[in-house]
């Protein structure tokens, strides 16, 4: 091809509109053969498929559907809600699992007395249940919407229940035990009350003082001092004897077991001893620092001179659930055995 | 011939979006060619042919997933590709046939584009796509540079090393 040629080619082959003259033949030839193959739609007549048009009214039908599902689905939570959180005044509590010694109902006012090895799953009201093991002997002193009481002499329970704090207490020889929406195990004699926290936040209160234990955390009251600060239950023993020993006895001599034993997940125990005042607590204080950083502006010193504001917001940083988030405790609404309970208690993560 | 890029086909695409048949027919009339090459750079003529109207029955139903109405020409080629890949796929276990078995049914003029479009799908893919639009189809450079996403330079190069290439492949002399 001459390069005149090969312009005009190139041109047509951009713009076939822009005339043939002096085109490369064999292009022009080319161009004739293949446009018998071109594709005209006169002689293809498109038959569109006649649900074509309803497709839109098959959107709307579904998004309906999609909208009235979703209203369903939010009413219903509220009307569940409704129910389970309001219970008839007086209304005995349904016995759900007992051996055959054991009453058929909880009542109010009447004493349930567990004998022997054998226990008993009580459904506290709607919010929750309540395992009596035998060897228990607790009463029903009142039951209302979501305030319910209870009285126990002695035994063991574990309860689980899912609702705003301060529904469900429990009065005992040493004190009071009031959820805050959570599930705990709590052992109770003569003398003392004893809490183990799987989930949520449990309040000690004894008239001296009061005690609030996470979850994954122990501790117990007696009548005759304040309720024991918690104890993370992944705290090595020699950490937790000499905090409780300390406790009883307000002994320097302990302060230099719980300095040394003490690890990361057990500063939240030296905060609240910290907080309590006592001797050695300067020492409290410097090894919980050397463990876990003040904030800014924060001292131990300034701590120690009596800076609660700051001791607080130490605490805070401390990334423990907060005391009212009952709502994230959600899973002790379900059956314990589809929410098997939870082996590492949220504050241990920080090890 | 129906030009695709000098006219703006946005309110086309919304009529027929909204369900208007008779917008998407002219669609059909218009973009018909260029989903009709798409389809013959890839498959046998007859192949091609019969899969233009399912390309269209599925852009019909899918209208709505198109964003931006100016793109209504790529947007259906690129279905066209896919249709293909598929249709090849689903075939791929039958013996090809000659490529001249055409020739014992239609004219002599009709085996020769047999032969051409043959020799066309012989090609890089680069050139295939770009030389079937032009030649079979009579679409412009700026056309298909719209309906295949490439700039104008590449059409043009593409245009013009594919034709060099093409005529070489068919032994044809100057």
């Amino acid at each position: 091809m001459t390069n005149q040629r090969d312009d005009k080619t190139i041109a047509y082959l951009w713009d076939p509109h822009a005339g043939a003259g002096g085109v490369d033949p064999a292009l022009l030839a080319l161009e004739k053969e293949l446009a018998t193959l071109s594709f005209d739609a006169a002689e293809r007549p498109l038959p569109l498929p006649a649900r074509s048009r309803s497709t839109a009214r098959h959107a709307i039908r579904w998004w309906s559907l999609a909208a009235a599902a979703v209203v369903l689905i939010a009413a219903s939570g509220v009307w569940f809600s409704q129910w389970r959180w309001t219970w008839p005044a007086g209304r005995p509590w349904v016995v759900s699992s007992r051996p055959s010694a054991a009453p058929a109902e909880f009542a109010v006012g009447a004493p349930f007395v567990l004998p022997g090895n054998e226990s008993a799953v009580v459904n506290v009201a709607r919010i929750g249940t309540m395992r009596v093991d035998g060897g228990s002997q607790l009463a029903l002193r009142s039951t209302q919407g979501t305030r319910h009481r209870l009285a126990m002499e002695y035994g063991r329970i574990s309860l689980r229940v899912w609702a705003p704090p301060g529904s469900v207490a429990i009065q005992t020889p040493a004190g009071e035990v009031i959820d805050l929406g959570c599930e705990f195990d709590l052992d109770v004699d003569a003398t003392s009350a004893r809490v183990s926290v799987r989930s949520g936040w449990v309040q000690l209160d004894n008239g001296i003082a009061e005690s609030l234990i996470p979850a994954g955390a122990s501790s117990g009251m007696t009548r005759n001092r304040a309720p024991g600060v918690p104890v993370f239950d992944t705290a090595v023993p020699q950490f937790r004897d000499a905090v409780r020993r300390y406790e009883a006895t307000l002994d320097v001599a302990y302060v230099d077991a719980i300095v040394t034993h003490a690890r990361v997940g057990d500063v939240l125990t030296l905060v609240t001893l910290i907080a309590r005042g006592g001797p050695g607590t300067d020492r409290l204080g410097s090894r919980g620092a050397e463990l876990w950083p003040l904030p800014d502006g924060v001292t131990v010193g300034g701590i120690l001179r009596g800076d609660r504001d700051g001791l607080w917001r130490w605490r805070d940083t401390l990334e423990l659930p907060p005391v009212k988030g009952w709502l994230r405790n959600w899973r002790d609404a379900l059956p314990a055995w589809l929410v098997p309970r939870a082996a590492v208690p949220p504050a241990d993560r920080r090890r | 011939m129906r030009p695709l890029t000098t006219r703006d086909y946005r309110p086309v695409v919304a009529a027929a979006r909204a369900g208007d048949e008779d917008a998407f027919a002219e669609l059909y009339r218009v973009f018909g060619r260029a989903v009709h090459g798409t389809l013959l750079a890839r498959l046998p003529a007859s192949d091609a042919a019969d899969l233009v109207q399912d390309v269209f029955i599925q852009a019909w139903s899918r209208l709505r997933e198109l964003r931006d109405d100016s793109a209504f020409g790529a947007w259906i080629c690129t279905i066209a590709r896919r249709q293909a890949a598929s249709h090849y796929r689903s075939r791929r276990e039958f013996v090809s046939l000659p490529a001249n078995l055409a020739a014992r049914e239609g004219t002599h003029v009709q085996a020769e584009a047999h032969a051409a479009v043959a020799a066309i799908q012989d090609l890089p893919e680069a050139y295939r796509e770009t030389l079937t639009l032009r030649l079979v189809e009579g679409l412009t450079g700026s056309e298909i540079a719209s309906v295949t996403g490439l700039t104008p330079d590449s059409v043009r190069v593409n245009l013009h090393r594919g034709f060099t290439m093409l005529r070489a492949r068919l032994g044809v002399t100057s």
